[in-house]
């Protein structure tokens, strides 16, 4: 233990920084600083481990005292916490970030070109760029909703795009979430925090403000309202506060300013949608939806649902109420999809996708089926057609039994199963055990789309807090840290 | 306004008002026991009737010790109406509608929650009675302050008020009964002065009234003074004129006839106590309840489709459709 006021500049913690094989955003392969990080390390040089340990504390304390918490479920002892802070930040530099986001823009694009065409003509079916069968047998694909038209031809205005950086550094996409993606209130809440607990870091660098979402939010979804001669009355749906992201919901409607409500809050007539209030019925125009298309409406959805609206999808067929986002994007986040992705992004944009996706072997093409087969051993396989895991191979950890079994498998049915390399998700440094260490990172971007595409600068970095763990959730060690896209 | 908004402000401020009045109600009889140690024994039965306790409080037909009937009243693990339990549903409700209240009232009620609901609190009520009792009344006053200060005066703002005064003329009325249950003791000043620090009224009726303390003038105080904000008078104006500004226009005059009909029988009140007084308040406050769900089904209006209680977990396990991030 140092004596008491005695200061230990982090820089010494950080000659024991050691990356370990992933890149890692600070450090160099050869344990040089990178010249994003140089004034950040210089701020750093001037807090001491107590002062950080102080910061990070009193950041804790405020979010709890907040009410900065997420519901955690099956769990008997208390069902709040908070999303667990780091305070050292991440950087990204002006042209990462031009890159990328014109890399968001591009792919939620093609996603929602993607979903009109599914959900409209399906061109891309019968001109064989994407095999129906994938397309037919994906679950969240809605055939209820099959030639609706939506306002602007938008399906996804609320997209998060999980982003992770390869071995050189490059950011490639993980995941699409088109459906409800959470997580953007921590992003505004850290930065806040964060200005607040060390505000002299902010002072040696030219960070993008994000407070613009909760404007952006608010017009993306004014773009979409069926009455655009009146001021429209928009509200955003939760499930209610027992869900896990309760707090996002009610911190975006009190940001925006529009009304949070549960379904009993909801009535349809006369294929209209209103809410019940103190001085009667009132006409809603633009639903913000954050509870899944199965809980929807229960005379189209899952019938036993006590969260949706009756009659919902009937007003929405009519056109008298917006929802964002539309019925069925699901299918446009599907695991089978992703690899089709840059492919979509050729035939509906005639573009080169600007972000890559992490390389995917399909076993649906020989090409792919060869390599699948002769290097299983390296690689992650998953079926395409299950979701959260199930039936997944990781190939260093599996026995030669199950190797063969799984080989075995992919040749019985090839077009069912895709690999991907192991990835090591890149490190960054966060304050663990007392002292600076490398820590798992990937990023959540959001892009809102109505008559145009706004992109939130940065977005949500999730860290695994745990030593060596990849595993970024809340639920498992994950915390998050702010994100600063700098400018030039 | 939503209904359900106004469903939680309602109750908000109902809770609020609760854990309040059972802090006074606990703390001045547990002084009084302090003051006459030895001598006489302090009537818990009246403590518990006036805290809407005497149902849930377990067993002990005897003579439950001071400490035991504090205990359950501030923390009791089966008491619905325990000052925890009003802390944290005046919590939950705000939660449920934090986006409709100010960040300051939110983080008044998250704190108090904090740190006098849970471990904390109970720590604090063990070591400290008097100062943990003091903390909940404190409480509740900085939280109609923060809302003076911050919330705007509009429909928001009455439904809280509204809620405040109903349940403020039930705290006193049962206060007032319990008392008219234990016996005349007109001699006893001490009684009347204890009566009215239970309401928070020795001050101000101290400034008004400079005679000796005796039964008719204090409870003619608690009930009629119509500017004592605890007095049941004083209660029912308020209640008249929020649920005016409330009530649509066409229902108006019929409103006003429902608080008025409970409002002028105090007139005819015994200012006595004893049982005359307390068959004269047993009715009343049924009057005064029916008044509240009346008024809250009219003013709050459309019939919310809340989930039945054997639906919650459903309610539960579909509201907690997994989010995508977690």
């Amino acid at each position: 233990m140092p004596k008491a006021g005695k200061r230990i500049s982090l820089l010494a913690g950080l000659a024991d920084y050691a990356p370990r094989k992933a890149f890692d955003e600070m450090a160099s392969a050869r344990g040089r600083v990178r010249p994003l990080y140089e004034n950040l390390r210089d701020c750093l040089q001037l807090v001491d481990a107590p002062r950080l340990e102080e910061g990070r504390a009193s950041l804790d304390a405020s979010f709890l005292r907040r009410g900065i918490t997420f519901t955690v479920y099956n769990d008997p002892t208390g069902t709040e916490r908070i999303f667990p802070f780091d305070p050292l930040p991440r950087l990204i530099s002006a042209a990462d970030w031009a890159r990328i986001e014109k890399g968001l823009v591009q792919r939620v694009s093609a996603l929602n070109l993607f979903l009109q065409d599914i959900y409209g003509p399906q061109k891309i079916l019968t001109e064989g760029v994407l095999p129906a069968e994938l397309v037919h047998s994906a679950k969240h694909l809605r055939r209820e909703v099959a030639g609706l038209r939506v306002p602007h031809g938008v399906h996804i205005h609320i997209c998060g795009t999980d982003l992770i950086r390869g071995d050189g550094g490059e950011f490639m996409v993980l995941e699409d979430n088109g459906r409800c993606p959470s997580g953007v209130s921590y992003v505004l809440e850290n930065r806040r925090a964060l200005k607040q607990a060390f505000p002299e870091w902010f002072r040696g660098h030219r960070v993008r403000p994000v407070d613009r979402y909760a404007a952006d939010l608010l017009e993306t979804l004014r773009e979409i309202s069926p009455r655009q001669e009146a001021e429209p009355v928009i509200v955003l749906l939760t499930p209610g506060p027992m869900n896990s992201a309760y707090f996002e919901h009610s911190f975006l409607a009190r940001v925006t300013g529009i009304e949070l409500v549960q379904g009993c809050d909801l009535f349809v007539e006369n294929q209209r949608v209103f809410m019940r209030t103190t001085r009667g019925p009132r006409q809603v125009d633009v639903i913000y939806r954050r509870i899944d298309d199965d809980f929807l409406d229960p005379l189209v959805f899952r019938r036993d649902s006590v969260l949706g609206v009756p009659g919902l999808l009937q007003a929405v067929r009519r056109g008298s109420v917006a929802l964002a986002n539309a019925i069925g994007t699901g299918v446009a986040d599907d695991k089978a999809l992703y690899a089709y992705v840059p492919r979509l992004i050729q035939f509906y944009l005639s573009e080169e996708a600007v972000l890559p996706n992490v390389p995917t072997y399909l076993g649906a093409e020989p090409d792919g089926l060869k390599y699948m087969l002769e290097n299983l051993k390296k690689l992650v396989v998953k079926p395409t057609n299950e979701s959260g895991g199930y039936g997944l191979v990781i190939g260093p950890q599996a026995t030669r039994k199950e190797l063969a079994a799984c080989a075995a498998r992919i040749r019985k049915d090839p077009r069912n199963f895709i690999a991907q390399p192991t990835i090591a998700l890149s490190t960054h440094p966060t304050f663990a055990e007392r002292k600076v260490e490398p820590r798992h990172v990937d990023l959540r971007p959001f892009v809102l789309t109505g008559k145009k595409t706004r992109v939130l600068p940065g977005g949500l970095t999730r860290v695994a807090l745990r030593r060596g763990s990849l595993v970024v959730n809340s639920s498992q060690g994950g915390g998050s840290k702010d994100t600063w896209v700098l400018e030039d | 306004m939503l209904s359900r908004v106004a469903d939680g402000l309602f109750w908000i401020s109902r809770y609020v008002e609760r854990a309040e009045n059972l802090a006074r109600i606990a703390d001045t009889y547990l002084q009084a026991e302090l003051d006459r140690a030895g001598s006489r024994r302090v009537d818990w039965q009246g403590v518990l009737q006036a805290s809407g306790a005497v149902e849930s409080f377990p067993g002990k037909n005897g003579s439950p010790t001071a400490g035991e009937v504090v205990s359950f009243l501030s923390f009791g693990a089966d008491n619905p109406n325990s000052i925890a339990a009003c802390l944290e549903r005046a919590r939950e409700n705000a939660r449920m509608i934090r986006d409709q209240i100010t960040t300051e009232m939110w983080e008044e009620l998250n704190r108090v929650w904090l740190e006098l609901g849970g471990t904390a609190g109970r720590a604090l009520r063990r070591r400290n009675p008097p100062e943990y009792f003091r903390e909940v009344r404190r409480a509740s006053h900085l939280f109609r302050g923060t809302t003076a200060a911050t919330l705007s005066r509009g429909d928001a703002r009455d439904f809280l008020d509204l809620g405040m005064f109903l349940e403020r003329a039930d705290a006193t009325s049962r206060i007032l009964e319990a008392q008219s249950l234990q016996g005349e003791g007109t001699e006893d000043e001490e009684r009347w002065a204890a009566l009215l620090r239970s309401c928070s009224a020795r001050e101000t009726y101290r400034a008004g009234h400079h005679s000796r303390m005796e039964a008719a003038g204090v409870i003619a105080y608690l009930m009629l003074d119509a500017h004592f904000p605890r007095s049941l008078d004083h209660c029912l104006i308020q209640t008249g004129q929020m649920a005016n500004r409330l009530a649509q226009p066409g229902d108006q005059v019929e409103v006003a006839a429902w608080v008025l009909a409970v409002r002028a029988p105090l007139n005819r009140a015994p200012m006595r106590v004893g049982p005359e007084l307390a068959r004269f308040l047993d009715p009343w406050q049924g009057e005064l309840h029916g008044l509240s769900d009346k008024l809250a089904e009219r003013i709050i209006g459309g019939k919310l489709t809340l989930p039945e209680r054997s639906q919650w977990h459903t309610q539960q396990e579909q509201q907690q459709q997994k989010a995508t991030w977690s």
